[in-house]
């Protein structure tokens, strides 16, 4: 404690001034380390928080990773023609890819969803095509944070795992 | 109950930046700072209340900001440590008429604004007028200028 200026009646202690602005520096530091995980994607949104699951040519998804409650999220799925049987496609979820999530659209739209224990089931109409593969995207949010994990499967590939952290 | 885990959240995070942002910074009420203070408010209240625009949420959310307000105040009341870390010490940048540049590069408070601060509050028009010039702990520069029977060192 310093000593006290008795011209002036003044709560000033400049020891502790020097390890607040100590405290205030490392904070700093902090605070810049979180934008820079920001800009990378580290907390959602940037490069690396994108993933993919599965073979390119056979069935994959394109997803985050890590993604942020109440935010815009998306699983762009890419499924091989060859896939389809009678000219349909059935992706099955887990219920626990589903559970908290608030979906806002499915494109192109499911002719057909099914639910079973555990798990939801869409089915898409699949033009009897070759070559490029069709895209499937789902569009959502998560309702609540928390890590999410759970497998997509279609009948003749192997099953996709999504694996999720949602940052409230 | 989300409500009001928000409102802590959101409150102590706010709080932390403010502190480790330091006095000087917001404490101008320029048209600039005024506006960052504006976005800052709206993108608070958007992270805050979410998508429950009830009048129940509001009511929730207001006590609990008003409640930690209270709380904050009785703790910073009731023990002086707590007060010191939660509230801050002022600081004096020119003590006896001497410019302290060390202290001031610290808290990034130059000699203009000390003197600003004495033109615009007491009418002083140098330095060797000025006393004490502290930055107190809402940011603000107080001055208690020389006067006859306080010579100069």
């Amino acid at each position: 404690m310093q000593a006290e200026d008795p011209s002036i009646q003044i709560n000033e202690n400049r020891d502790h001034q020097r390890y607040e602005w100590r405290v205030e520096r490392i904070g700093w530091l902090v605070m810049a380390i979180l934008l820079a995980a920001g800009l990378l994607g580290l907390l959602g949104y940037g490069a690396m928080s994108r993933s993919q699951a599965g073979a390119p040519g056979a069935l994959s998804v394109d997803y985050d990773h890590l993604q942020r409650a109440s935010a815009p999220s998306e699983y762009r799925f890419s499924v091989a023609p060859s896939l389809a049987s009678d000219g349909a496609l059935t992706l099955r979820f887990d219920q626990a890819l589903l559970d908290e999530v608030e979906m806002q659209s499915i494109v192109p739209e499911p002719t057909q969803v099914r639910a079973g224990p555990g798990f939801t089931e869409f089915t898409f109409a699949m033009a009897p095509a070759q070559g490029s593969p069709e895209r499937i995207e789902f569009q959502f949010q998560h309702a609540t944070f928390g890590h999410v994990r759970g497998q997509v499967t279609a009948e003749g590939a192997a099953p996709l795992v999504i694996d999720q952290f949602v940052y409230p | 109950m989300e409500s009001v885990i928000r409102g802590v959240v959101v409150y102590a995070f706010l709080f932390l930046v403010f502190r480790i942002a330091g006095k000087r910074t917001l404490a101008q009420t320029s048209p600039f700072e005024l506006v960052l203070l504006l976005i800052i408010s709206e993108t608070t209240q958007q992270a805050m209340v979410d998508s429950d625009h009830s009048v129940t949420n509001a009511f929730l959310l207001i006590m609990t900001l008003v409640g930690l307000s209270i709380a904050l105040s009785i703790i910073k009341h009731r023990s002086r440590a707590a007060s010191r870390w939660l509230e801050g010490l002022p600081v004096r940048v020119v003590r006896d008429g001497v410019w302290d540049k060390k202290v001031g590069d610290k808290m990034r408070v130059d000699e203009s604004e000390v003197l600003t601060a004495a033109r615009t509050k007491q009418g002083l028009e140098r330095m060797d007028q000025i006393k004490h010039a502290t930055v107190e702990n809402d940011g603000t520069i107080s001055i208690v200028p020389r006067d006859a029977r306080s010579p100069s060192p």
